[in-house]
């Protein structure tokens, strides 16, 4: 393992071939998204669809050809010495040699990487990924690509994996939003940030697009947190002490490219193969999820992490079931449910998308739904729960209720019928205090049993709220929160079409009407000027070519649809005094009229608070010369008998049409005067 | 022996051993023939053989197994007829194996239930006919593994034995529904699969049963359900029926109603020919029909 | 001699090799499964042929729950555990008969006298004998798929494509396509493949067979129906060949098989003998009778936010109910369905599992 070893086979192109795969594994994830389970269980240790999670990242390493891995601990380095002791991976048939590496005083993944350097162990180009990484990847042919940049760029130190999801993507970590410009020709990464949900605007630098012919920015990956490293790369963290994450070097390198003479590449994973890296509980559960639906595979409980115990059996609807598991009658496995084995179920529970661990004990008309219940734990009867992490031994007595994203740490005992939502629940308050971390010394704690304390999850980082997914602060995403969000995106739509259902709208025109309450709601937050407004207006008129006709309908319907006009009338009343030019523009005509008329009546009909300042809605656009009596009187009189709607609102606005008959008449009698 | 004394021993151990087949009670009542025999040479040992086996056909016990069991008894006899000095020598021979033979048929049933075992899934539902001891221990096996399943059985007219059949599957807390005969077309479609008994294996490779086996067969072929049969291999009997009326008429009748008008009488097994059988689970693995006439040609020639 | 862990080393080692796929193809697995239990029986230390059955049995238990989804092993190790069953009794002195103990049968379950025969005399140069029929096994397999050209099964393919017929084959597998070629060499016919989506090895297959000369036309799955009616042949591979004469093929042989049934048209299935195993389907949903993979190929996995809120499978086989095949078309000759019991019983014992 000495460093001149490795100088020689570096001096000998034919033996570089032959070399030693290295990768090294940093146990470590150097933050505290996991708490509380993480004061307990090292998270490499956590497990992952009843595998530790560290046992999946050996299982891709050695699957990819890999055949040396450095496991790099810089806490519970005993732990993961014993782990690995009693793993297969130190049994005398492995074909992949671990060893472990202790540092305990290392507090960032740069320490760690000043440490490795200082050891000098590495030989030739390496893997460096975090204990936590879930792949299926085959590295030898991207380790060739690596080669090859670094023959053509001898500054070349890094490879970064990258996998194609889309934005949306479940398995795509908010915390890990990137955008990347790279070089089409030369696969060379320009530029890379991390885009956090509160900045919206991303500066590129100009040399990002000068001298090339082609860059791309790209936004739809999802980093899997694997990088090709060059050996270059552990000397380089020695050289600059403000790395202190991998973040931190590629941002370093990239922008002191010239200093530094190094340069940094990408690769993207081709789409049968899958990379994710669970730094979160949102990501545990992502992960979770696409192990479950066998994304992940061979790395799925069926067929490959069989190693230890008996195999699982993959039945119908994504059900994996050890064959021990002892169900009783009733009990129903709805989907995505992965039984470990000596696992009990009592009769009539119910559970669906779950992943319960070994021995675990279940009760009768138990519900268990979205959560992971580790190895030990025990469920009395009649007891509920959702959307949770419950780590192994807890027990939660009769009736005992989890939802919304609790996470239970080991050993808890939770009372009967406690119904708990949203919270960290801990077996005892020492490991907080040990930990002296000052962010939990402020929290409330609450002693709710002998063996059960609480505190409420604070949310650390404000980004998260902004999240357009509704994410518990712990990261778990719920469901049915989420769903119920979607569900009132509906209605919103819902309300918007209702009156188009019989004749649907052509999608141009949707658009079109989108783009126009794009334009006005930003004019009357930004408080732009009319004529842009009406400028823009026309110029989405000819994108999206649509009749004069729909564009009078349109905008007005626009108008009132504002997202601040959408309850009061005061508030419509504020819009439609600053958008009187634009109406002015477009409501010139009798058609037009019309047109506005049969609008409001589609918009104001659909919501039925505003019916009865309907009157006042259209007495202002009459005293504003946008709309003349005659129109209005037109437009009372042809009544679509068949709907309901339109006939309640000719009756809502009769005061005003009296108004203007009286009117009419005595402007009748004074000309006849 | 005498002849009544014969059919009584028969009788006797039907009636008193429930769990006992008619097949095992032949051999049994041969074997027990064949100690107190006192014939001289094989000829006459064989003839007195067959006249116990023709007293036997004559109760009113299914017949098809007795006939088997017989035809093999008398096999075994004729195979072991080995060069030794005297006659007596070979009758103790003969004993012995006989014993061993027994024994080793004895097992059979709890061998079936292990292979049948594997076929019968967690949340699978069963569709099976009358009353099989060896499909009921096959259950029972399957409801000792932890497995959850249904069964339905038909009520299976004339005798109502699958009513029997019914009382020993809720003993066993197996959950199960007694059905119609008339509505096994009703419950096909939710079955996963059917499993019948025997009483006697034909040379084709197809099986002779309680009646309504057919209709059952016919009705799982049209719904593309599995049709398994599990059944002891020394039911296999050498008779190879080309269609209904083709059988024995002693197979069909009870020995009582054999002089009456038949023509009036209700047949009480009927045959399922091979194409109708996906399956047989017997002592000696798991057959496909086609291999049952193999099994026979070795045997007997 | 060699400690038990070295051996454990090698089969780990031959286990990793194929995951990895540093060995495929089932002719390549077949062959090294054979080396791999003869260094077994030349390096582990063993007195009597109990001994060495329980080590290969210990082992063939290892490498099932490793590799459920490779019949080939399974096969290679069951014709071993034959084998030194045999060459046992062929070498004991005594020599009861035959073939005892080998096949159960209902005469035997009859005529044995004593309890089964339990292999524990010792037998003088019982590994020579073993090792020399093992070679014997190992021509055979040289001489069923060293080379395409000798290939027995390949060596049939006049006697069963006529000219100008029309053949239609599914996904990619090489034995059909050395079969066709083969025929192409003095016949002129028509191929037509079935893509078989996902994967799309139909394609592959079909620019091989264009390559050499064979008209070549690819449909999509979905049209297999349509063009049924005027294919004179269907010839395809499989993966298995399960105890009924059933068949685990790849996905969308099921569908090509009843297209086929429908408009009468015969299906030929080329398989080595290797292919067979003594496993029967005892229910749709079998556990470790299909291979669920990635669903990739269904649907993509950048798509997003849509992949939460649905299933996919995309399993890789299908079963062919036996009666769907006309004949077997193996390195010995052509078998029917029903007569697939029979090879399982010449070629295994059956309770050796």
């Amino acid at each position: 393992m000495s460093n001149t070893c490795g100088n020689k086979l570096k001096s000998s192109e034919t033996m570089k071939k032959e070399d030693v795969l290295q990768a090294v594994v940093i146990c470590d994830n150097f933050n505290s998204w996991f708490e509380p389970v993480s004061f307990y269980v090292p998270v490499p240790l956590i497990p992952l669809v009843n595998s530790p999670i560290l046992e999946y990242s050996l299982e891709f390493l050695s699957l990819s050809g890999v055949q040396e891995v450095i496991l790099f601990c810089c806490s519970h380095a005993d732990r993961f010495k014993k782990y690995i002791k009693n793993s297969k991976w130190s049994k005398r048939s492995a074909l992949m040699s671990v060893s472990v590496m202790v540092s305990e005083s290392c507090r960032t993944l740069g320490d760690a990487m000043r440490d490795l350097d200082a050891k000098a162990v590495i030989r030739s180009d390496f893997i460096l990924l975090t204990a936590d990484v879930i792949a299926n990847i085959q590295l030898l042919p991207i380790l060739e690509r690596h080669r090859k940049f670094a023959k053509q760029d001898k500054g070349a130190v890094m490879t970064i994996l990258y996998k194609e999801a889309g934005p949306g993507h479940n398995t795509r970590s908010p915390e890990d939003e990137t955008v990347l410009a790279v070089d089409s020709s030369t696969n060379r990464i320009l530029f890379h940030k991390k885009v956090g949900q509160t900045s919206k605007k991303i500066v590129f630098p100009l040399e990002t697009f000068m001298d090339r012919s082609k860059t791309e920015l790209l936004y739809n990956l999802q980093a899997t947190r694997i990088y090709l490293c060059s050996p270059a790369v552990p000397p380089l963290f020695s050289d600059n002490f403000d790395f202190q994450s991998l973040d931190d070097f590629v941002r370093g390198i990239l922008m002191n490219e010239e200093i530094l003479a190094s340069t940094i590449y990408w690769h993207c994973l081709d789409t049968a193969e899958y990379a994710a890296q669970i730094s979160t509980w949102h990501m545990y559960q992502a992960v979770s999820h696409d192990i479950i639906h066998r994304w992940v595979y061979p790395l799925v409980p069926d067929v490959t992490l069989t190693a230890s115990g008996e195999r699982y059996m993959y039945l119908r609807h994504n059900v994996y079931q050890q064959k021990s598991a002892k169900l009783a009658k009733g009990c129903v496995l709805e989907e995505d449910v992965v039984l470990a084995e000596d696992t009990v179920i009592g009769e009539n529970t119910y559970i669906t998308s779950s992943v319960i661990g070994r021995n675990c004990v279940i009760g009768k008309n138990v519900f268990v739904s979205n959560s992971y219940l580790w190895d030990n734990v025990v469920l009395e009867d009649n007891s509920r729960v959702e959307f949770s992490v419950v780590a192994s031994g807890t027990v939660l007595k009769n009736g005992c209720k989890l939802g919304q994203g609790c996470i239970v740490g080991p050993e808890t005992v939770l009372d009967a019928n406690k119904d708990i939502k949203n919270a960290y629940l801990v077996a005892s308050t020492s490991v907080l205090k040990d930990d002296g971390n000052e962010n939990i010394s402020d929290r409330k704690i609450v002693k709710i049993g002998e063996k059960a304390f609480m505190y409420t999850c604070i949310t650390e980082d404000s980004d998260s709220e902004e999240e357009t997914k509704i994410c518990h602060p712990s990261g778990l995403i719920l469901d049915s929160q989420g769903e119920s969000e979607e569900e009132s995106d509906d209605d919103l739509t819902g309300s918007n079409d209702m009156s188009y259902r019989a004749s649907p709208v052509p999608d141009d025109v949707n658009l079109f009407f989108n783009e126009v309450l794009d334009s006005l709601s930003r004019g009357i937050e930004d408080k732009l000027d009319c004529d842009h407004l009406i400028l823009e207006i026309n110029s989405s008129r000819y994108a999206y070519n649509v009749t004069v006709q729909e564009v009078n309908y349109n905008v007005v319907r626009a108008l009132l649809s504002l997202p601040s006009s959408s309850t009061s009338f005061a508030e419509i009343k504020k819009g439609l005094a600053y958008f009187m030019p634009i109406l002015k523009k477009y409501i010139r005509n009798d058609e037009a009229q019309k047109d506005c008329l049969q609008a409001i009546e589609d918009t104001i009909g659909g919501k039925s608070e505003l019916w009865d300042s309907l009157p006042k809605l259209l007495h202002i656009l009459y005293g504003n010369d946008i709309l003349e009596e005659d129109a209005i009187m037109e437009w009372y009189n042809t009544t679509d008998e068949t709907s309901p709607t339109a006939t309640a609102i000719r009756k809502e606005v009769q005061p005003l049409i009296k108004w203007l008959e009286e009117a009419d008449a005595e402007s009748d009698s004074s000309e006849s005067e | 022996m005498e002849k009544q004394d014969i059919v009584n021993y028969f009788s006797n151990i039907l009636e008193k051993e429930k769990d006992v087949s008619a097949g095992m009670a032949a051999i049994r009542t041969l074997l027990e023939v064949l100690k107190h025999d006192k014939s001289e040479t094989v000829q006459e040992l064989d003839s007195n053989l067959r006249a116990a086996g023709d007293a036997m056909r004559n109760t009113d016990y299914p017949t098809t197994a007795v006939v088997s069991g017989c035809e093999l008894f008398s096999r075994f006899v004729t195979l072991t007829n080995l060069d030794t000095a005297s006659f007596g020598e070979c009758k103790t021979i003969m004993l012995q194996r006989g014993e061993f033979f027994l024994k080793k048929l004895g097992l059979s049933r709890g061998k079936i239930a292990k292979l049948a075992n594997n076929f019968i899934v967690d949340g699978s539902r069963i569709l099976t006919h009358s009353k099989s001891r060896v499909v009921l221990q096959a259950m029972q096996e399957a409801a000792n593994a932890n497995k959850r399943f249904e069964v339905f059985v038909t009520t299976s007219s004339p005798d109502s034995s699958g009513v029997e059949m019914y009382h020993e599957l809720e003993k066993a807390s197996i959950p199960c529904t007694l059905i119609l005969d008339s509505a096994i077309g009703y419950v096909m479609e939710q079955v996963d699969m059917v499993m019948v008994g025997a009483e006697g294996v034909v040379e084709s490779g197809g099986i002779i049963n309680k009646v309504g086996s057919f209709t059952m067969a016919v009705c799982a072929k049209e719904m593309k359900k599995p049709f398994y049969v599990l059944t002891e291999s020394f039911k296999f009997v050498r008779t190879f029926p080309l269609n209904q009326r083709d059988i024995r008429n002693d197979f069909k009748y009870p020995a009582s109603k054999l002089l009456s008008d038949l023509s009036k009488e209700h047949p009480l097994v009927d045959y399922t020919p091979p194409a109708y059988i996906t399956l047989l689970f017997t002592d000696l693995g798991i057959l496909t029909p086609s291999a049952v006439s193999d099994e026979l040609i070795k045997l007997y020639l | 001699m060699l400690e038990k862990k070295d051996c454990c080393e090698s089969v780990s080692k031959f286990i990793q090799d194929i995951k990895q796929k540093k060995i495929s193809g089932s002719y390549n697995i077949a062959i090294s499964t054979v080396e791999l239990l003869k260094k077994l029986i030349i390096q582990t230390e063993w007195k009597t042929a109990e001994e060495l059955l329980k080590i290969i049995q210990d082992e063939s238990k290892h490498l099932h729950q490793n590799l459920p989804l490779y019949p080939t092993v399974e096969s290679m190790v069951g014709r071993i555990l034959k084998i030194i069953r045999e060459e046992y009794i062929n070498g004991r002195e005594d020599r009861p008969d035959a073939d005892a103990g080998v096949i159960q049968s209902l005469q035997r379950l009859m005529l044995a006298e004593s309890p089964a025969e339990d292999y524990k005399s010792i037998v003088p140069e019982l590994q020579e004998a073993i090792l020399e029929h093992i070679t014997e096994l190992e021509t055979e397999l040289e001489n069923s798929m060293f080379d395409f050209s000798a290939d027995n099964i390949v060596q049939q393919a006049c006697e069963h494509i006529h000219s100008n017929e029309i053949i239609l084959t599914i996904g990619k597998s090489s034995l059909v396509e050395a079969f066709l070629k083969a025929a192409a060499a003095e016949r002129k016919f028509e191929v037509i493949v079935a893509e078989c989506a996902p994967f799309c090895l139909g394609h592959e297959m079909a620019v091989r067979l264009a390559r050499s000369k064979i008209e070549t036309t690819v449909i999509a799955d979905s049209s297999v129906f349509a063009l049924m009616s005027r294919v004179n042949k269907v010839i395809i591979g499989t993966h298995t060949i399960m105890a009924n004469g059933g068949l685990r093929a790849v996905c969308g042989s099921h569908s090509v098989a009843l297209a086929a049934k429908h408009f009468s048209v015969p299906v030929y299935v080329l398989a080595p003998m290797y292919k067979l195993i003594t496993t029967y389907l005892c229910s749709y949903d079998q556990d470790a009778f299909n291979c669920f993979v990635s669903p990739e190929g269904v649907l993509h996995y950048s798509d997003g936010a849509i992949l939460s809120k649905v299933h996919v499978y995309n399993p890789v086989f299908d079963y062919v109910p036996p009666e769907l095949v006309t004949l077997f078309i193996s390195n010995n000759g052509g078998h029917a369905p029903s007569y697939v019991y029979r090879l399982n019983s010449e070629l295994y014992r059956l309770d050796d599992k």
